[in-house]
């Protein structure tokens, strides 16, 4: 009694039958080969022409300039924000707008770090942004709002300026 | 008489040996399995991780610009210097599309040296194509 492997009937079986194992292992092999094309990850960024329009004295209000400074900090249309700040602003500002002009500018100092620029491009678009694109580099980096004096409130640029 | 193909002694073969056969798809199976991850398109750099990173096959379209993080610039992965960047890039674009392959620690400056030399000499280069890592989803 017991367990009685194989050999049942005088025949016997000389070998494993390995057809279903060499059809599943054939298969693996297919599908790896068709997989393996390198998969990219990416994020387009738009560049002005190369010879632009003059450019306009006073920035249009609607155009969102999100700062990148040296130390990693961000403002957005001059106004220092945190990360949080600038997605909760930037999201409200986009909210609405048609997706082509869904556009967010980045100004960022030289001498900051490539990886902190592309994450704040990440925080932007997910904020809605469709059009992602660089500023001009500035040698001395982008302006900052000199001390003591506060940029206008960029999450409300469409009020209507006070009377008198 | 002709050709006899085999049960020369009398009980016929059964199946042909394909023993061999699946030691050598095994091992193949087991390099494209290792090897699948580590490929990627130029030069190895640690990219910046990112939430929107839209996903593509690369079958040849990308044309790679890297930047390591002491910046050395390469393309494919051939190294050059940053004077003959824009050459070697015509030479070698074709139809395909700029790809910005940039360590995340090289600075802002570095970055943009080797970008605007591409798109201020390199025609159609109004968008530039930057690599970036997906984050996963929490």
């Amino acid at each position: 009694m017991g367990m009685s492997v194989g050999s049942k009937k005088k025949g016997g079986m000389d070998e494993i039958n390995v057809t279903p194992l060499i059809d599943v292992v054939l298969v693996l092999l297919i599908i790896f080969m068709v997989l393996t094309p390198i998969t990219v990850q990416k994020m387009a960024s738009n560049l002005p022409p190369i010879d632009p329009p003059p450019k306009p004295d006073v920035p249009p209000p609607e155009q969102l300039m999100v700062a990148v400074y040296k130390d990693g900090t961000t403002a957005l249309n001059m106004k220092m924000e945190t990360d949080d700040e600038l997605q909760k602003d930037v999201t409200n500002r986009l909210n609405g707008r048609a997706s082509e002009d869904r556009i967010v500018f980045i100004d960022a100092d030289p001498d900051s770090i490539y990886g902190r620029v592309v994450s704040v491009m990440d925080l932007v678009r997910v904020c809605g942004a469709t059009h992602v694109g660089f500023a001009d580099m500035k040698d001395e980096g982008p302006a900052k709002m000199p001390d003591g004096m506060t940029a206008p409130d960029p999450a409300a640029p469409a009020a209507p300026a006070a009377p008198g | 008489m002709g050709a006899q193909v085999g049960g020369k002694t009398g009980g016929p073969i059964a199946a042909i040996n394909v023993t061999p056969l699946v030691d050598v798809v095994l091992v193949l199976l087991i390099i494209f399995m290792v090897v699948t991850p580590m490929l990627s398109a130029g030069v190895d750099v640690k990219l910046p991780k990112v939430k929107t990173a839209e996903e593509e096959k690369d079958m040849g379209q990308h044309l790679v610009v890297s930047i390591r993080n002491d910046g050395a610039v390469f393309i494919d992965r051939d190294r050059v210097a940053i004077d003959h960047l824009v050459d070697e890039v015509i030479k070698r674009r074709g139809t395909k599309q700029i790809l910005i392959k940039g360590d995340q620690a090289v600075t802002y400056r570095q970055f943009r040296e080797v970008m605007d030399t591409i798109h201020k000499d390199v025609p159609a280069t109004d968008t530039i194509m930057l690599a970036a890592e997906k984050k996963k989803d929490q």
